[in-house]
């Protein structure tokens, strides 16, 4: 056990925690966070992505430990439901999702990959999300969105 | 006319004697725990032959999987394009906002088919990406020597980079990965020695070899 | 935790119900319904079962058909707001409760639709309600009922004066039955179904604050993993406890029969105890080699059932004419959910609560009370949605688990799978082959046998058949059983839940014919065989695949028969609304009539064709035509789908938006399914175990465009839609890829490897 302070959303919290522990666990089950899931543990299906350093993370392997002073940011810390953020919004306007599980990989990837290359093309926001899966195979509407978000950023 | 030339020859000789000399204690200078090459001992066929025996290593996939052509990295004992459309990017860290860092840790992860890990998990970037896939043993060599190619490394300094624990990593690479079966502690002295005895290269007999350890890459396995 | 309805309604400043002690009557028997579901304490016969105003002129309303990700939250709020006429934002739709909400067994088979939306059950209770309350308003006015209007809540008199719901009988019982009388509002008027209401999900999902079943918490709360067995068959020999007794944070290793589970305080704990535990396994037996799997589906015993028999078809067969015959395969695939199942049970000494994402609340209960052995009256089990499951994945399996678990440490337990435990004990989609053949005349297809070889263990559990899934079995039930009996003559109605009988069949049985097509000389048989691996309901369960084998061997037909897709089938075909949706794909595509395979391809490196296909799903429930373009690279064997256009025919939709969604997401999953997934096994376990040894197209797949035509008869009942697109798709993509190359594949899914194999193959031949 280690005590450990994270830094999630905006806010500091003090854990005493087995710092071997994935963040994944950390965030759903000592700060309630819904946003990330566990799809896979294995880091292959996004389901657990975060934002850390203006990259995304695979919360699911990494060990709370390795955080450090980075910030966290996860699918809830974008916007809210009164303040939705504007990638939220486009999602919400297109209608893309089904069941929503994998939302957090493939928002928070895409912007993220927006937030590192706002001139990113097609292919490479479709590259970035190679390694997201969504079952319920709402792809279209979901490029759809990232590529009206896309759109309002630039204007 | 003949004094002048006489002098530049002199200043030539004392100019090349004084540059040869700093760099000998430039190199020394640079030795950190391992004892730097004495390029007074150069052994041309020694440093050849030591080269010649690290070559498996190099070929064996947890060393390739780096280090072969193009923008993204292997993966498996067989080579496959590293799945998830990982790329090298512009630094070598990935691309755009997926980087390595994204999944692999500075350690390996206990639990089947995690992704492996060590520290600064990465791949050389685009300006020297280090591809050795298709290289004759010669060519290798020459690669490896190359501070334009390299990271601007000297021989001593790539004798530490195999020291890294990301190179190390390739005989502890966890989770049913195939380690590098030759012994470690055989490669760090053999690339030792080969930097010790002036880093000569070994000529290329007739042909190309390819490894047996290492297939040829084939079509993206995704449709 | 445990609430009685009464005080969950009380809470909800909803009607007070009392309930009598006697659950059972005549009329919850007769309202079994096509899962056979079974009286519960909730009387679906009376409309306070389905319906309670509010003081505050909130109208909740109880259902037993609950939400995955596939709008029905959205599309019953709809229901109701339009049948009762009050705001949308005015309707709590409370879901798959047993405590609170109605008996309707499963939510699956595209049974929503047909069950709450058309003239019972939820839409009943609606219209009834509405109907009491204009009586109630009559009275209250002194006016006739059929001179009131009623909108948003608010009933108003020719005079001018007007009265609210809530005043009428805001928190009191309405004390009715459904009345079989009572008038569904109709179509054209409505206002609120029928539009393309945003789910109402959206913000919750989108913003990250949405509660799945992996977000409920309970105090005193620990975490729990399961620890399955190494491979199929295997029986427990040995735990030994004291291999995980360094483990910090860990409570209990629970073993019964065998059944292993690890229970921790924390959820990093329980993955590292199971992963520690050190359990010794009697070896099972081995499994039948994958590579001639089939082979062996046709050599075992098996339950044998006619759909249709003309009784000549073997006479037919071998008169004059061509007879051409044709053989598909169609391999294990699975739900493949993204997240992996999880449950949540809090088991107390007299009661238990399971948080489970179960697509059957009422069975799930029945079982864990069996399996505990404690009370049906003391189980509640609530849904709360899990990921998108596609039919029966493990969440049925994970609630069972829990509650073990949860009983055995007397604590609330949080169970969630790991992947490899979700995915070697899928219950899968069922493995098919089918054979077909048929004789063309000039005058069109003269007769036309189909056979086809189902494996089959277990299913959906049910009420009482714990076996059916992997918890059962390590704790000794068995599957239902499959015993061997040859096929009866058909009697009665035709029967083509499974799409066994195509389309162009006449579907003769009992004296009249059913079918939707013109062929006289027809047979349709299947065996079920057992199934060396558990398999269950997935997404157009045996529909798919048998429809898969119908479109592609009516498209051998064509070419056969040098004829244009479209014009042949619409040769062979009597029902209206398959021949409308055929049209509609036809023309909303631009197809060009002619012969497959095209003939104007140069041996470029890439070629383009394009394949249709249609159905009538279930033989009624859903009526669609699919197109698919795609190209072909001759040279690796990818084939990428380029364009579908879809015409659906469901009758009266309720949301258009929801409708769409599901149909896009149907075709690009049936496209994945089709073009690379694959349950694949070795000697002893399945080795599909993740998501790099089970494949699935990820979002960098470039997808192809999808347009959807809705034909929308209004004057028939709204049927099910979420499963009829994607019952289409490997066939239109094996017609597609047949029409590019003129190389027919009948083996799924349409890997390069085997496209590539396939080409090679027919050069060689030519």
């Amino acid at each position: 056990m280690q005590e450990i302070t994270l830094k999630v959303n905006g806010k500091r919290h003090v854990l005493k925690i087995d710092p071997e522990t994935p963040l994944l666990f950390v965030l759903n089950d000592e700060l309630g966070l819904c946003g990330p899931r566990f799809g896979c543990g294995m880091a292959q299906c996004g389901a657990c992505t975060v934002i850390m350093r203006g990259q995304v993370v695979r919360s699911c392997v990494m060990p709370v430990s390795a955080v450090g002073q980075d910030e966290v940011t996860t699918l809830e810390g974008l916007g809210t439901l009164e303040q939705p953020h504007p990638i939220q919004q486009a999602f919400i306007e297109e209608g893309a999702a089904q069941c929503g599980f994998c939302l957090s990989g493939v928002i928070l990837t895409a912007k993220a990959t927006l937030d590192a290359n706002p001139d990113a093309s097609d292919q490479e926001i479709r590259d970035a999300l190679g390694g997201v899966l969504c079952r319920c195979f709402v792809h279209s509407r979901m490029l759809r969105a990232i590529r009206k978000y896309a759109e309002t950023r630039r204007a | 006319m003949r004094n002048r030339r006489l002098i530049a020859s002199c200043l030539t000789v004392a100019a090349v004697t004084y540059v040869f000399f700093s760099l000998r204690i430039a190199v020394q200078a640079a030795g950190h725990a391992k004892s730097a090459p004495d390029v007074m001992s150069r052994d041309d066929a020694g440093a050849a032959a030591a080269f010649e025996a690290i070559v498996p290593v190099l070929h064996r996939p947890r060393c390739m999987n780096c280090h072969s052509n193009g923008d993204f990295p292997r993966q498996g004992d067989d080579s496959h394009r590293h799945t998830m459309q990982v790329h090298r990017g512009r630094d070598g860290h990935g691309l755009n906002a997926v980087r390595c860092s994204t999944c692999h840790q500075d350690h390996n992860l206990v639990g089947p088919r995690t992704p492996p890990g060590a520290p600064g998990w990465h791949l050389p970037s685009p300006a020297m990406p280090m591809i050795w896939e298709g290289l004759t043993d010669h060519q290798l060599c020459e690669l490896f020597k190359d501070p334009q190619q390299n990271g601007h490394r000297t021989p001593a300094q790539i004798v530490e980079h195999m020291h890294t624990p990301l190179v190390l990593w390739g005989w502890s690479p966890g989770g049913g990965r195939t380690p590098i079966p030759t012994s470690q502690q055989e490669f760090l002295e053999k690339i030792q020695e080969w930097a010790e005895k002036g880093a000569a290269c070994p000529v290329d007999a007739s042909a190309t070899i390819i490894p047996d350890a290492w297939v040829p890459i084939y079509a993206d396995q995704f449709p | 935790m445990t609430q009685s309805r009464r005080q969950f309604l009380k809470s909800s400043g909803a009607l007070i119900i009392s309930f009598s002690a006697a659950p059972w009557n005549a009329l919850s028997a007769q309202d079994q319904g096509q899962f056979g579901t079974h009286p519960s304490h909730i009387d679906p016969g009376k409309l306070d079962s389905w319906l309670a105003v509010g003081s505050d002129g909130v109208a909740t309303a109880y259902t037993g058909k609950c939400d995955f990700g596939q709008g029905i939250f959205t599309a019953q709020s709809q229901l109701v707001a339009e049948e009762l006429c009050v705001p949308l934002a005015r309707v709590k739709l409370i879901q798959c409760d047993t405590s609170i909400t109605p008996d309707q067994g499963t939510t699956s088979g595209s049974q929503s639709t047909p069950t709450n939306f058309n003239s019972q059950s939820l839409a009943l209770a609606a219209a009834t309600a509405r109907e009491a309350l204009l009586n109630l308003a009559a009275k209250k006015l002194v006016e006739p009922a059929e001179q009131l209007t009623v909108a948003n809540g608010v009933i108003t008199g020719k005079t001018g004066r007007a009265v609210k719901y809530e005043e009428l009988i805001g928190n009191r019982h309405f004390n009715l039955s459904l009345s079989p009388t009572a008038k569904r509002r109709s179509v054209a008027a409505w206002t609120v179904l029928g539009k393309p209401v945003p789910s109402l999900d959206r913000p919750a999902l989108m913003t990250g604050q949405f509660e799945f079943v992996h977000n409920i918490r309970v105090p005193g709360m620990l975490h729990g993993r399961v620890v399955r067995p190494p491979e199929m068959g295997a029986t427990l020999a040995h735990v030994d406890d004291q291999s995980v007794r360094n483990v910090r944070g860990l409570v209990k290793v629970v073993v019964r029969k065998d059944f292993v589970g690890v229970v921790a305080e924390t959820q990093y704990a329980a993955a590292v105890a199971a992963c520690q535990l050190a359990v010794q396994w009697n070896p099972g037996p081995e499994l039948p080699p994958q590579q001639n799997f089939f082979d062996y589906l046709q050599k075992q015993p098996s339950r044998d059932v006619l759909g249709v028999d003309s009784g000549d078809v073997d006479a037919q067969l071998s008169s004059v004419g061509s007879v051409i015959r044709a053989k598909y395969t169609y391999p294990y695939q699975m739900h493949g959910s993204v997240g992996t199942s999880c449950a949540v049970a809090d088991v107390k000494a007299d009661s238990a609560t399971v948080w489970s994402a179960t697509q059957s609340a009422y069975p799930t209960r029945s079982i864990i009370a069996k399996l505990l052995n404690m009370p049906l009256d003391k189980i509640r089990v609530i849904f709360v949605r899990g990921s998108g499951c596609y039919g029966l994945n493990g969440a049925d399996a994970v609630s069972f688990d829990a509650a073990i678990l949860s009983q055995a440490v007397g604590k609330p337990v949080r169970l969630q799978f790991s992947r490899q435990d979700e995915m070697m004990w899928e219950n899968l989609g069922a493995a098919c082959v089918v054979e077909h053949r048929a004789r063309l005349t000039k005058d069109g297809i003269a007769a036309w046998d189909r056979e086809d070889w189902v494996a089959s263990r277990g299913s959906r559990p049910g009420y009482n058949q714990p076996g059916n899934v992997i918890t059962g079995m390590l704790l000794g039930y068995d599957p239902e059983p499959i015993e061997p009996r040859s096929a009866k003559a058909p009697a009665g109605k035709l029967r083509n839940g499974s799409n066994i009988v195509p389309s162009y069949f006449a579907g003769c049985v009992g004296g009249s014919c059913q079918g939707d097509g013109t062929i006289r000389s027809e047979r349709a048989l299947t065996h079920s065989v057992r199934s060396p691996f558990f398999t269950g309901p997935l997404r157009s369960p045996l529909r798919i695949q048998n429809t898969f084998a119908n479109e592609c061997f009516m498209d051998e037909l064509c070419k056969l028969a040098k004829a244009d897709p479209v014009a042949f089938r619409l040769q062979h075909l009597k029902n209206s609304r398959v021949i409308g949706v055929l049209k509609a794909a036809a023309s909303a595509s631009n197809w060009q009539a002619r012969p497959s395979p095209r003939t104007d391809t140069s041996r470029a490196q890439t070629v383009t064709g394009r394949g249709i296909a249609c159905v009538a799903y279930e033989g009624d429930n859903g009526y669609a035509a699919l197109v698919a373009e795609v190209e072909v690279d001759l040279q690796t064997g990818t084939v990428r789908p380029k364009r579908f256009v879809a015409a659906l025919d469901c009758g009266p939709i309720s949301n258009p938006d929801g409708l769409r969604n599901q149909t896009e997401g149907g075709i690009l999953q049936g496209m994945s399914r089709a073009l690379v997934e694959e349950v694949i096994w070795d000697k002893k376990r399945i080795t599909s175990v993740d998501w790099e040894t089970y494949s699935s197209l990820y979002l960098d797949y470039e997808m192809p465009a999808v347009e959807t035509v809705f034909v929308t008869p209004t004057d028939v009942p709204a049927t099910g839609a979420g499963e009829t697109a994607i019952t289409l798709v490997p066939a239109v993509i094996g017609n597609a890829i047949f029409d590019a190359t003129g190389v027919r594949l009948r083996d799924l899914p349409f890997t390069p490897a085997r496209v590539k194999a396939a080409l090679v193959e027919v050069e060689h031949r030519a």
